[in-house]
């Protein structure tokens, strides 16, 4: 307050009286306007769009303070100067009155519009679609020749690890990468008794299911990491367990335990109509003979993707077979 | 105590079929021959069992330990009875004890516990608790010692 009082006086000092008075109307006029245009600003630090009623400098009525709109991802195609779309837009916090977005807010094919398919108008209809993917060309005049060439070389990186992957596969599988998820498959195919039983031609050994069950890396004959730490990975989590693998486990580790789950499907097995959890569910299961009386026992999931493969023993194979088959018969599945 | 004899002479009758692919290696005659040979040893060997499942429930050792450990002993009586298997001579000469089947339940439910511990193949598949399974074990534990 004193510092107002201070700065008028020092403009009746400058101005004079009459003149100062024209000047404080004239600066509070420029101030309404000033205001009455920026309607809706983005306070950028607290990611919110804070909406401000024309006119409304400093009020006091919980009616018409600020209101603040939940910025998200869903409401940024409702930030928009139609009059129409306010009364959802600005939320009074106090009357909880719900956030309604646009039903058609993303339902409408986006490549064909030219604001990303995004309606109600307003900044972002304009903007750029983050999700469409652009493919560029050579000929493109926005394309730099060093930034051409950098993803070229890129390109033939990828080429040259997936051919090494592919080298150290199996020759008898076939290599399958996804190359959006970054998932690699082998694919197995199967001779026509298992096809039977699975009714599906192949079965698909991903890598995030083999990481989750590292624990069989022995019972595969596969060479454990010495950093490899099994009684920590066998506390982790699923998803914990595919991280730890990921990190611990070579390439070739994995893609070699990938093979031996393959030929534990294939070559001379025998599949059978199996069930596995409490509530018996149907699953297919193949067992392959090993050398020592021991069996090798994999379950196939019904996408046909393998889940598990595991070593049993002679008795414990006699009343698996005496079970028909069923197997985690404690387990919730 | 009476004490079964191994039937050798039908036993080479079923190695015979499954050479000529006339029975699977899935078949059940053929392999209760080859299980009870594991199943004796694992009988003679019980001492050996039943100290370890007494370190676990004494927590002596962790049960990570105690679940490998177990497996361990389990696959050296099957490798064990593979041998044996295939020496002849001393197949006719091996006997079985009369409760060996109550017996050979016990390993296979402790067993079973500690290989299906770990699986979870899907994000809503979580093992059994660890207090869980120490109870189921110690349930075992109690039949057990009966064979003392």
């Amino acid at each position: 307050m004193s510092k107002n009082f201070s700065g008028i006086l020092e403009c009746i000092k400058v101005y004079g009286p009459i003149g100062s008075i024209i000047l404080l109307l004239g600066t509070g006029l420029q101030i309404i306007f000033t205001d009455v245009d920026s309607k809706y600003t983005i306070d950028k630090n607290i990611q919110n769009v804070v909406c401000v009623r024309s006119g409304a400098q400093k009020n006091t009525n919980p009616k018409t303070t600020n209101f603040i709109v939940p910025y998200s991802k869903k409401s940024r195609g409702a930030k928009t100067n139609n009059p129409s779309n306010q009364k959802n837009q600005c939320l009074n916090p106090d009357k909880k009155v719900p956030y309604k977005v646009d039903p058609m807010y993303g339902s409408r094919n986006r490549s064909n519009s030219p604001g990303g398919g995004k309606p109600g108008g307003g900044p972002d209809q304009n903007g750029p679609d983050i999700n469409r993917k652009i493919k560029l060309e050579k000929s493109d005049p926005i394309v730099d020749a060093d930034v051409w060439d950098s993803i070229q070389r890129g390109s033939s990186r990828r080429e040259k690890k997936r051919k090494k992957l592919k080298s150290l596969i199996n020759p008898k599988f076939t290599f399958d990468e996804f190359i959006n998820s970054g998932h690699k498959n082998i694919i197995v195919e199967v001779d026509s008794q298992v096809e039977e039983i699975l009714r599906r031609k192949h079965i698909r050994i991903n890598d995030e299911q083999t990481l989750t069950h590292l624990h069989h890396l022995k019972d595969l004959n596969v060479p454990v990491p010495k950093d490899f730490n099994m009684s920590k990975y066998r506390k982790l989590d699923r998803q914990a367990k595919i991280e730890y693998g990921k990190n611990k486990l070579p390439i070739e580790t994995r893609i070699m335990f990938q093979n031996k789950l393959g030929e534990a499907v294939s070559g001379k097995v025998k599949a059978y109509r199996g069930f596995t959890g409490i509530r018996k569910k149907p699953t297919p299961i193949i067992v392959k003979a090993l050398k020592g009386g021991y069996k090798l026992i994999s379950l196939i999931g019904d996408d046909g993707t393998h889940l598990t493969s595991y070593v049993l023993s002679k008795e414990r194979y006699e009343i698996l077979v005496k079970d028909n088959f069923w197997l985690l018969k404690r387990q919730n599945i | 105590m009476k004490r079964k004899v191994f039937d050798i002479v039908r036993y080479k009758q079923l190695l015979l079929l499954q050479e000529n692919d006339e029975i699977s290696f899935s078949d059940l005659e053929l392999l209760s021959f080859e299980a009870s040979i594991e199943k004796q040893i694992s009988y003679n060997r019980k001492e050996i069992y039943l100290t370890l499942i007494n370190k676990y429930l004494n927590l002596i050792i962790s049960p990570y330990e105690f679940r490998s450990k177990f497996l361990e002993i389990e696959k050296e009586d099957c490798r064990k009875s593979t041998e044996i298997l295939q020496d002849f001579e001393k197949l006719k000469v091996f006997t079985f004890t009369e409760d060996l089947e109550k017996f050979s339940d016990l390993i296979n439910e402790i067993a079973t516990l500690c290989a299906e511990h770990d699986v979870s193949w899907h994000k809503t598949l979580k093992p059994i608790s660890e207090n869980k399974f120490y109870y189921l074990i110690k349930k075992n534990y109690i039949q057990f010692k009966n064979f003392k």
